[in-house]
């Protein structure tokens, strides 16, 4: 092989080393969440959870099965969740609702399917409540299930879009009681 | 060309099996800092048969369809009643059942549902690890889970048992409701 051919593939070589350093991987590529974004009755699955938002309502007071109630701004989601193959770690573990760059959590006050474990095989039914600031009856917001509470960088994340504008207001709304998965 | 080929074939085929052993080597590497500390390798026993292992012998298991007074399995479930006897030959080694796999199909794993269901606390759901010598008097003594499956759940089924010490080796029994 000539001597030039073999510096010159060398230089390449060394540029192309040098360019793929420079390439930033950054987080949104080698951290972020694999996403389903859902429609009302749509089931979604995701690595350890499949999730179904069957109905979504807006409401000035809501109440629990065990006879809780609080006024408030509430967004009350009601779900069907399951595990799917694997109930070891399977938790609904976090519920999110984003609006206007804030981000709320589900409440844990009323009974709600909240931090419950999931089963293989048997859908658990019940409500997740999000108690906005009051007022609060406009806007476009993202509704995020994950299975983890702290980590969800590369995991599956179920997000469903509703329009707060468009909901129906009710005068007081009663979560589903839990059903299904575990009794 | 061809002379460079030739008059570096050595060193060609040095890459060809260095690079997939390195690749090979640091993919096992992660791998297994994973894989010993999870129940990994299992020691089976067929249905019918029990397994020895770490100086226990468990089995054979036991899985049988059974209703739960005053409780309602959920729509389209039903329970599985899974009896392990243990006989830890005077040991006092703890084990835990980590739960029930379903054996082909989706492979799917349930936890038990002991806290869940109504069921009798003085029933072990795992060998204690208690060094009281007067403990199990009789030497042998059962554990008892209950499991809510799917109704289109046959089996065989594996039930699993890990002492956290043998990791990444466990045991599996298999059963067919």
């Amino acid at each position: 092989m000539k001597s030039v051919t073999v510096w010159a593939g060398g230089i390449v070589l060394l540029v192309a080393a040098w360019g793929v350093t420079q390439i930033p991987a950054g987080q949104a590529l080698t951290e972020s969440s694999f996403v389903q974004s859902v429609d009302v009755g749509d089931r979604a699955v995701g690595r350890q959870m499949a999730v179904t938002v069957t109905d979504v309502a807006a409401a000035e007071r809501i109440s629990d099965e065990v006879g809780w109630a609080a006024d408030g701004a509430w967004v009350v989601v009601d779900v069907s969740v399951e595990a799917v193959n694997t109930e070891e770690g399977a938790v609904l573990g976090l519920a999110t609702l984003l609006i206007d760059g804030d981000t709320y959590r589900a409440s844990e006050r009323p009974v709600s399917l909240l931090g419950k474990a999931l089963q293989v095989g048997t859908p658990k039914t019940g409500s997740i409540a999000f108690e906005l600031p009051a007022g609060m009856r406009d806007g476009t917001a993202v509704i995020r299930f994950t299975v983890s509470d702290r980590d969800w960088r590369l995991d599956s994340v179920v997000e469903f879009t509703v329009d707060l504008g468009s909901l129906r207001w009710d005068d007081e709304r009663e979560l589903a009681p839990l059903a299904g998965g575990g009794v | 060309m061809s002379a460079w080929w030739r008059s570096n074939r050595r060193a060609l085929l040095a890459l060809v099996v260095v690079v997939p052993l390195t690749a090979g080597v640091f993919l096992g590497w992660e791998w297994w800092k994973v894989a010993r500390y999870e129940p990994t390798f299992p020691t089976v026993a067929e249905q019918g048969r029990a397994a020895d292992f770490a100086d226990i012998t468990f089995g054979p298991a036991t899985a049988t369809e059974v209703s739960l007074l005053g409780v309602t399995a959920p729509e389209g479930t039903k329970f599985l009643w899974v009896r392990v006897p243990v006989d830890r030959h005077g040991a006092a080694t703890g084990c835990t059942l980590t739960g029930l796999r379903e054996l082909g199909g989706q492979g799917r794993f349930w936890r038990d549902e002991s806290k869940t269901v109504d069921w009798d606390y003085r029933r072990y759901t795992a060998c204690p690890n208690d060094r009281r010598s007067d403990l199990f008097p009789r030497g042998a003594f059962q554990i008892d889970v209950p499991f809510i499956v799917p109704d289109d759940v046959e089996g065989p089924l594996g039930v699993e048992l890990v002492i956290p010490d043998e990791l990444p080796g466990y045991v599996r029994l298999v059963v067919v409701p």
